[in-house]
């Protein structure tokens, strides 16, 4: 039996959208490395910076909000993954699978909702729930009726209303994918299932969640990435104040935001630099732990 | 203030007092405590400072004697001592019951809507709130904040030092040929000089609240008529500026972080101000000096 050769038109049908990665992945990402062996910044401007090799990189190492910025970003990537990405999208798939289709549509509908609304008005409602009173929903109803002292509760828990408020958004992500992935297993082996004794909580555990591995990889090494590399709605909720500050934010921070204009791209892009390396780990331990190369093995059946 | 037993004498010579110096921050967070004592001023409304990150802030580093920027030098100047009467005022007013805990990401509509209809008895604001506040937050205008409000310089920290003011000059500039291909130099500052007149900033500074920036406005009639701006306009005798050093945006940065630490209550004055000065000392290298 003659071994199926392998075509080259794969290769040209992946060109298109081969080139738009380099262009806009790829070449920004090497552009900032580059950039970070550079003391570019708004005092040397564009044509007076020099390259400092690994300068930026030391600086980092030795900056003192390296370390707690560092465990900041771990604590909110963790929890928001954790508990909402990927934990709350899987309860969700499995939950709205067990209802009647058009009530878990419903809800489903639902847990899209804080995504598809504009990332300022969402976080602004969250900031108009943590408020003080009179102004704030949670003080107005969770305090005032008990004569508890009401505040403004974002600055004492800032990272938790970050974990919160991402997550709601992220947990829609996996939502869709783990329900379209559970919609997808075969009815016979669900049906049977049952019908041989399992119970529902046994059948999530033994045949759904296993038949899940695949999506399951591909949200955790997706958000984990997204939510290292996110920090729109942090901006806007904390700025990065009250000890909220993660690592992508303060990138930011350094190298674009700068209320009077001093701008550090060179010491920015080093920060950049190493959330790509920090980003590059996770994706290899994941795909180790997930056994991707089990998972897209040439099946052993041969073809006929 | 009034209810607090202060006499119409009293109130009209704060501002006096606060621009000679016999009335201090020390002094204010004590009239606060006795106002929230007295039951006239809700507790954690005695003062309520800006609510978000602003330039506003080094006025109470400079209160206590803190120095900015080196002219000579031209370097920036981080003051060890001023630094930590700094952070302290601020975590005072938190301490004193004057400003609540976690104030500092109180929103600004919130802030307005408060300050501007008299619910903090102290705050800091900047005249250019006054049109805001006459047009969008107090019934009544310009007349009620008149009766209700008054103004003066940031009192200082040290005693016999004189209260101070920021302002916040901005610069025009024109980019020359070399920089931006363009001949059109002459044509821009014709542009300029036509677009900062007498009349044309007169107009700009009454509806806003923004005091004038050309001398010719003092004794411009509209600017002279407008209340406010002419009752505001001794502030500019002694004010000062941010420094128009490039990196001052980075001393600015690590001030912040370190007073919203401190006000907070998650780090000590000493360890705030410590903090402060390792980072600038990391980031500034050799454009910075230490006292």
């Amino acid at each position: 039996m003659r071994k199926h050769k392998k075509s080259n038109v794969a290769y040209y049908f992946l060109l298109p959208a081969g080139i738009l990665i380099f262009l806009f992945f790829f070449l920004p990402v090497i552009l900032t490395i580059l950039i970070s062996f550079t003391d570019m910044s708004s005092v040397t401007g564009f044509s007076n910076w020099s390259i400092v090799g690994l300068n930026n990189y030391f600086k980092i190492f030795v900056h003192p909000d390296s370390l707690h910025i560092f465990g900041q970003t771990m604590i909110y990537v963790s929890c928001t993954l954790i508990f909402f990405n990927v934990g709350m999208g899987l309860l969700i798939a499995l939950l709205a699978y067990h209802l009647p289709k058009r009530v878990g549509g419903f809800f489903r509908s639902l847990w899209l909702l804080p995504r598809i609304t504009p990332a300022v008005v969402y976080v602004l409602m969250w900031k108009m729930l943590a408020a003080d009173a009179p102004y704030g929903v949670l003080n107005e109803l969770f305090r005032v009726p008990f004569g508890l002292p009401t505040t403004n509760l974002l600055p004492e828990h800032a990272m938790l209303f970050c974990i919160l408020v991402n997550g709601y958004i992220g947990a829609s992500f996996g939502m869709i994918i783990f329900s379209s992935a559970i919609e997808s297993i075969s009815s016979d082996i669900m049906t049977s299932s049952l019908v041989d004794g399992a119970g529902i909580f046994d059948r999530a555990r033994y045949i759904i969640i296993p038949q899940l591995r695949w999506p399951l990889l591909f949200v955790t090494t997706y958000q984990t990435l997204s939510l290292l590399t996110s920090f729109e709605s942090i901006m806007v909720l904390t700025d990065g104040n009250f000890g909220t500050e993660v690592w992508s934010l303060w990138s930011y921070h350094k190298a674009l935001n700068n209320y009077y204009g001093n701008f550090q791209y060179g010491f920015g892009s080093a920060l950049s630099g190493l959330l790509v390396v920090v980003g590059i780990v996770f994706a290899i331990i994941y795909l180790k732990y997930f056994k991707f190369g089990e998972l897209v093995k040439e099946p052993l059946i041969d073809e006929i | 203030m009034k209810e607090l037993g202060w006499s119409a004498e009293e109130i009209d010579s704060l501002p006096q007092r606060i621009a000679e110096g016999s009335y201090t921050l020390d002094d204010m967070l004590e009239t606060c405590e006795r106002a929230v004592d007295a039951g006239v001023v809700e507790e954690g409304h005695g003062y309520w400072h800006r609510p978000l990150k602003g330039g506003d802030f080094i006025q109470f580093y400079v209160a206590f004697g803190g120095q900015i920027y080196d002219e000579e030098q031209d370097k920036l100047v981080i003051d060890e001592d001023a630094l930590i009467k700094c952070y302290q005022f601020q975590r005072d007013c938190v301490e004193s019951g004057a400003t609540p805990e976690s104030y500092i990401g109180t929103q600004w509509n919130i802030w307005h809507n408060e300050v501007a209809n008299g619910g903090a008895l102290f705050f800091n604001a900047g005249t250019w709130m006054w049109a805001d506040w006459a047009a969008n937050y107090v019934d009544g205008g310009e007349d009620t904040l008149f009766e209700n409000l008054g103004f003066a310089y940031e009192p200082s920290g040290i005693r016999g030092q004189k209260g101070t003011t920021l302002s916040h000059p901005l610069v025009y500039l024109v980019a020359s040929e070399s920089a931006s291909g363009s001949e059109d130099q002459a044509l821009a500052e014709r542009l300029i000089a036509k677009m900062q007149t007498t009349e044309r900033n007169t107009r700009h500074a009454v509806e806003s609240g923004h005091l004038g920036v050309l001398e010719s406005q003092d004794n411009y009639a509209p600017y002279k008529e407008s209340e406010f701006l002419s009752a505001a306009s001794y502030l500019l005798d002694n004010n000062f500026f941010q420094p128009n050093h490039p990196m001052y945006g980075l001393w600015f940065d690590s001030f912040w972080e370190n007073l919203v630490s401190v006000e907070q209550g998650d780090k000590t004055a000493e360890k705030g101000a410590s903090d402060c000065i390792k980072v600038l000392k990391l980031e500034l290298e050799d454009q910075l000096i230490v006292k």
